[in-house]
């Protein structure tokens, strides 16, 4: 069997698990790519970025057709998202293969402690209205950091986004979290243009996985109401902590 | 914006992937068949998908103008600005 109809398999496990607990797939992406392809961190990085932008794209579309992503909101932090993204794609370059990894692995084990702490799914009942939120300045600097955190290591950065907007600027969740999947198409898209006009991008892989998810998240959408995402959280807990060992090794 | 922004920002994200996911699996098809070679058209798509989170800003920019909010405007220009120094800034 080719090597690429691994990689769309894979891509679809990442939608799936995307579409179940909200994740771009970044998180899961760049270690495959990295540990198991063995492409360089940068590369890896690169394509990932690909996946996070096919992600968000999809899932952008529904927050957007059902009112729950703020437009003005998201087009404020953007701006703050993308220049980080700019900034870290640019610095990705000087930064040594295991500094990645290292990142990459305390990341990962900061995702899954706050996939342990958090609620099970945002209460989808507010729609936006922006005029209410507070602290723009926090948000734009969260926003920022969130950015970086894209360009270096190739995700979507919601899990500092989404508590920043609902914990700093009293932003609702639900529209946070719409909010957050809208803007990480475009920040994903700062980060990736650097990479893509280095040449830091290996389409061959990226062509499969980015086919498997777009696939997957669309299987996973029809299917989230049947499936109990309680104990698959737990379960990605668990990957994501073996990963991060595994990253972490390979960073220090 | 009374939505019709929001539902020209959906549609442009649906035909962007559309596309984008289109041309990508035909040259995955290419890439697995060997029959030619699928640069081309992978990077077509590409291109498409990274080209439409862009296109959806300036849809919003333009609604923005259109409803005279001057400094909503300003800053989809802002975030149109940084992406394209994101890809020009390799080339300088």
């Amino acid at each position: 069997m080719p090597v690429e109809f691994g990689i769309f398999g894979f891509g679809i496990g990442v939608g799936l698990f995307g579409a179940y607990l909200g994740l771009g797939g970044g998180l899961l992406v760049v270690p495959f790519l990295a540990l198991v392809l063995g492409l360089p961190a940068k590369v890896a990085v690169g394509t990932s970025l690909l996946t996070v932008i096919t992600t968000s794209t999809g899932a952008a579309q529904e927050y957007l057709k059902s009112g729950r992503a703020d437009v003005r909101l998201g087009i404020v932090l953007e701006l703050f998202t993308t220049l980080g993204a700019l900034t870290g794609g640019i610095v990705a370059v000087f930064l040594a293969e295991k500094t990645v990894f290292l990142f990459f692995g305390l990341l990962l084990v900061v995702v899954a402690i706050q996939m342990l702490r958090s609620k099970e799914k945002p209460d989808f009942n507010h729609t936006a209205t922006t005029g209410a939120y507070r602290n723009w300045g926090w948000g734009a600097g969260v926003s920022s950091l969130a950015g970086v955190l894209s360009g270096v290591l190739g995700v979507g950065g919601g899990v500092i986004k989404i508590p920043a907007m609902n914990l700093i600027m009293k932003v609702p969740l639900s529209v946070a979290f719409a909010t957050s999947n809208l803007m990480i198409g475009v920040t994903a898209t700062a980060g990736a243009l650097v990479y893509f006009s280095r040449g830091d991008v290996d389409l061959k892989a990226a062509a499969p996985l980015v086919l498997g998810t777009a696939l997957g998240a669309l299987i996973g959408a029809k299917t989230v109401k049947k499936v109990p995402t309680r104990w698959l959280r737990y379960a990605f807990v668990a990957v994501l902590l073996v990963v991060a060992v595994e990253m972490l090794l390979k960073g220090t | 914006m009374n939505g019709a922004a929001e539902k020209w920002a959906q549609k442009v994200l649906e035909a962007g992937l559309f596309i984008s996911l289109l041309a990508i699996a035909i040259g995955f098809i290419l890439q697995v068949t060997g029959k030619a070679d699928p640069k081309i058209v992978l990077r077509t798509g590409f291109w498409t998908l990274l080209t439409t989170p862009g296109l959806r800003v300036f849809i919003l920019m333009l609604a923005f103008l259109r409803e005279r909010e001057k400094k909503f405007a300003w800053v989809s220009a802002g975030v149109l600005l940084v992406l394209a120094v994101s890809y020009f800034i390799e080339k300088l």
